[in-house]
């Protein structure tokens, strides 16, 4: 009895440590992981692709960062990566991961809020910063260690200082939606604003604009929304946390664009391939602009060694 | 005093229904009964731990039905001791005493200073039931209520804690009111017997017209009437010379009459006011003597027979004597028994009177 | 086949069943047991020592851990404060939908803990009735540790209600009704007769809604992100940085967890004492 007990033990303790992803079983499925903040128009596109197809599709959304150490540290690689900071590819994903990256979308912060938020009539782009500043206001931010649009809030205050002249006006800012007001990312703050806990968040157009959000728009300058102005945004930088609780990552302002790409040991490299050339058509554009999301009309390869289909749909016009 | 009127009370789906009887001040009450038959739920609603639907509790003349227990001034005392396990024999024999020294002064007069500062865990049952008594006795109550307090003890300890009860409730004055399923108890214990059956009281009254005059054969059996016949009365008039009628003229001017009372092969002389027709005769073993020789006494009723069987506990024998066909069992002394040589198969006459004849 | 030799054959085919069953149930006790075992001890063979330095290097871990004692032990305190009576109402009377009530009170233990949190911040958030009452005595309930303690409280308190239930249940009522006839009212019978007989179990039980609050999460992250319990901050740290910081987290967090276990241990009542008397 204690014989076979224990033989048992031994033989399922030898399957020890993660095993590397094996080619998946069945070319009818397809795996995507995406930022939190393209999740619904990646959703979208993907159930038309599926039903074209008659492919199974998985979707699992979370912050950039977040989708990036699940490559890198928990070994679970997905078929194509959509993320919402492209700086993240170079950063962390390449040349390991993968090769190339694609720029497909881009966004915009804006100051998302409802009817029943406090002053929801009187707020405009101009008079935002002293309507914040009233008393009982309550802000919410995304944590800028785990949300680019965290970090993004950061340097969109930054701009904003540096645009109205008014030293101090940043500090003035972050005093204005503390650590209590500090939520994992954008996501999470949504259903808080709709509860009433917060008057204001700081949210992307897309974002906003998919949760049936009222929203300012922010002068161009600070909004980080125009490839235009990334000499402007590039004045101001961040620190977040690196690799370990003690390392820090500087990041300085740019434009927000979404970026996607296939990594290299993808497990249906095929279905990933159509889908991305799909995503990046005019049929694919169309459907996300239908979402929300801004798809570039001209989407933008960096590295090498992209699939053909990619490159072909990303040079048609 | 205990005074219980109309009472109607309800656990789950069992109900006691329009309870009537009293105990007097200072006497000793006997609740009788099966198992099931609601003696304890009794108690506790004389006691409030259980409310009545209907009805009311006096005690002391006092109405305590809407009252909460702690004001009603009595203790309780089960079959299991319900000893607080977590406080010494000390504490729980002081656990409602306003007197600590009373407290103390109880336990000893119950037996139990020998073990007064140990853990409860630590004593046998007829421990745990005298320090249980003493808990009750130490609060000065005015009743005491108990649930066979001693059907777990072994005898002897029943005996010691029985005589116990019984000094304790004389010395103090206590009410008592006492359940147990055992009738030999209620003879010995009670100034009044109730009689408990299904939730109603069957009849209450002092234990001797319990076991003489039970009013229904099913009384009669349940405490243990040995002698229960099923036949039919009739008038009868006896002789003026009849002997064993000439001792009730008490009973005659009353209004009760020599009556005829037949069952299969047996004619039975009895005096009572029983209506012509179908009736019970219910005669006490004790009532019934045995002899040798045919005795020309007052007995009216005599039959010959023969010893069927004999069974002696003790220093009490019965003796069944099978008399055409029909059994009567006679209660004797073992000593009577031996000196008159009886044994199964001797003939026998077996001898009563007319007025230890019981009708229901 | 002779009879006797059916017999026989028949003893043995059943001493095969027999090993057979035991041989297959040792198989599944094992497996069950490694399943249960190897996921912490892993963790705790791979993050335990740094884990222990980190306790003394690493202020926001310390400053969560304090928060998330600290917060536990209210949670815990005011959850036995008003799950007491509720259990010993649940354990004496009867009343008509007493079923239900009950029930009821199980609710929160089956509910997904974020849909608990967001039921929280219905009842007590900025736009509720009872949150408006309490910021104007100047509490915020969301984003502050008293958010943290409403969520611990409404994940646990069914576990010490129910345990607690069955601590007074297995207390004979005849205690109490003796105590009464002795001369004390009912309160005076719970607190001297009731409550020390069943205090080893209430203590069990609260011990187990500690345990329970300490590790809850997702009804706590809705509430309250900062300021950070340590489930939150095990969370945060493998997002932020990734297994290899959140593996001392969640290792010292681990060996933390065997305090109440040890403690209920302790609690377990001896052989043979109980309350035979």
């Amino acid at each position: 009895m204690r014989f076979v007990a224990s033989t048992a033990l031994a033989i399922v303790a030898s399957c020890g440590g993660p095993r590397p992803e094996g080619q998946g079983a069945g070319a009818r499925n397809i795996v995507v992981y995406t930022a939190a903040s393209v999740a619904i128009p990646l959703r979208a596109a993907l159930d038309t692709f599926a039903a074209h197809e008659q492919v199974t599709v998985q979707q699992e959304n979370g912050g950039s960062l977040d989708i990036a150490r699940k490559l890198t540290e928990l070994h679970q690689i997905p078929d194509v990566v959509v993320l919402a900071d492209y700086d993240v590819f170079p950063k962390l994903l390449m040349p390991e991961q993968t090769t190339w990256y694609a720029d497909f979308a881009r966004n915009r912060m804006v100051l998302a809020f409802t009817d029943k938020s406090k002053f929801a009539s009187e707020v405009d782009s101009a008079n935002w910063p002293k309507i914040l500043e009233r008393p009982g206001v309550q802000l919410g931010r995304a944590n800028p260690d785990l949300d680019p649009n965290g970090y993004r809030t950061l340097l969109t205050l930054q701009l904003a200082e540096r645009y109205y002249e008014q030293p101090g006006l940043y500090d003035r800012l972050m005093k204005l939606s503390p650590a209590r007001n500090v939520r994992p990312k954008e996501a999470d703050l949504v259903g808080l604003l709709q509860a009433g806990e917060f008057d204001y968040i700081w949210s992307y157009e897309s974002l906003a604009q998919a949760t049936k959000l009222r929203y300012i728009t922010l002068p161009a300058a600070i909004d980080l929304g125009t490839s235009a102005d990334s000499a402007v945004y590039a004045k101001a930088t961040v620190k977040v946390a690196g690799k370990t609780p003690n390392d820090t990552l500087t990041i300085s302002g740019q434009p927000i664009v979404y970026a996607l790409s296939i990594p290299k040991a993808a497990p249906h490299p095929a279905a990933a391939e159509r889908f991305v050339a799909f995503l990046l058509s005019p049929d694919g554009r169309r459907l996300m602009h239908a979402h929300n999301l801004d798809a570039l009309g001209a989407p933008i390869i960096i590295g090498n060694g992209e699939p053909a289909a990619v490159r072909a749909a990303a040079s048609a016009q | 005093m205990i005074q219980v009127a109309a009472l109607d009370a309800r656990v789950g789906t069992f109900r006691l229904r329009d309870i009537t009887f009293a105990v007097p001040a200072g006497q000793y009450g006997v609740v009788i009964g099966p198992a099931g038959s609601g003696k304890t739920t009794l108690l506790e609603t004389i006691a409030g731990i259980i409310a009545p639907q209907a009805g009311t509790v006096m005690l002391d003349g006092r109405d305590v039905t809407r009252e909460p227990p702690e004001r009603r001034r009595l203790g309780i005392v089960y079959q299991h001791g319900y000893l607080f396990p977590h406080l010494t024999v000390a504490d729980n024999v002081a656990y409602g005493a306003d007197d600590r020294a009373f407290a103390e002064a109880i336990a000893a007069r119950v037996g139990a200073s020998a073990f007064y500062d140990r853990p409860v865990r630590a004593l046998s049952g007829g421990e745990r039931q005298l320090v249980a008594l003493a808990r009750a006795f130490a609060v000065r109550p005015s009743v005491l209520l108990l649930d066979e307090p001693f059907s777990a003890l072994d005898p002897r300890s029943r005996t010691q804690a029985r005589r116990t009860v019984r000094a304790l409730h004389r010395e103090l004055g206590v009410t008592v009111l006492q359940v147990t399923h055992d009738f030999t108890e209620a003879g010995l214990l009670g100034d009044v017997a109730i009689l408990l059956d299904n939730g109603q009281v069957l009849q209450a009254g002092p234990p001797d017209d319990l076991f003489r005059r039970p009013t229904t054969p099913y009384v009669a059996e349940f405490l243990g009437a040995e002698n229960v016949f099923a036949g039919t009365v009739r008038a009868f008039a006896p002789s003026a010379a009849d002997a064993d009628f000439s001792g009730a003229d008490e009973l005659l001017a009353r209004g009760h009459r020599p009556l005829e009372f037949r069952s299969g092969p047996l004619i039975i002389y009895a005096v009572g006011d029983a209506a012509e027709g179908s009736s019970h005769a219910v005669i006490r073993a004790e009532e019934i003597t045995l002899s040798r020789e045919m005795n020309p006494t007052s007995a009216r009723n005599q039959f010959a027979g023969t010893i069927d069987e004999i069974s002696t506990v003790g220093s009490f024998t019965r003796v069944s004597v099978d008399v055409g066909g029909v059994s009567l069992v006679a209660a004797l002394t073992t000593r009577s028994v031996q000196e008159l040589a009886l044994a199964p198969g001797a003939r026998v006459y077996a001898s009563f009177k007319a007025m230890a004849v019981h009708l229901c | 086949m002779t009879r006797a030799g059916a017999g026989a054959h028949a003893a043995r085919h059943s001493t095969a069943a027999h090993r057979t069953a035991s041989v297959v149930a040792a198989l599944l006790g094992s497996l069950c047991l490694l399943f249960l075992v190897a996921p912490i001890g892993r963790l705790v063979a791979g993050g335990g020592k740094s884990g222990v330095g980190e306790l003394f290097t690493d202020a926001e871990l310390r400053r969560s851990l304090w928060l998330t004692a600290v917060t536990a032990t209210l949670a815990m305190t005011a959850g036995a404060l008003g799950g007491t009576p509720l259990a010993y109402v649940l354990a004496r009377r009867r009343f008509r939908g007493k079923a239900v009530v009950a029930a009821v009170l199980d609710l929160p233990l089956l509910i997904p803990h974020p849909v608990a949190g967001i039921a929280l911040l219905l009842i007590l958030g900025r736009e509720s009735a009872v949150g408006r009452m309490l910021l104007h005595a100047g509490i915020r309930v969301a984003g502050s540790p008293i958010g943290i303690i409403c969520a611990m409280m409404f994940v646990s308190a069914p576990l010490y209600i129910s345990a607690a239930r069955e601590a007074f249940a297995r207390v004979d009522p005849r205690y109490e009704s003796v105590a009464r006839t002795l001369g004390d009212p009912a309160w005076r019978a719970f607190r001297r007769v009731t409550l020390p007989l069943s205090a080893r179990g209430l203590i069990a039980a609260a011990v187990v809604m500690w345990a329970r609050a300490v590790s809850e999460f997702g009804a706590i992250v809705i509430l309250t992100y900062n300021p950070k319990v340590a489930s939150v901050l095990s969370y945060d740290r493998f997002t932020s940085f990734g297994l290899t910081e959140a593996l001392p987290v969640a290792a010292i967090l681990s060996i933390l967890a065997l305090i109440p276990l040890v403690a209920l241990r302790a609690l377990r009542p001896d052989r043979g004492a109980g309350m035979d008397a």
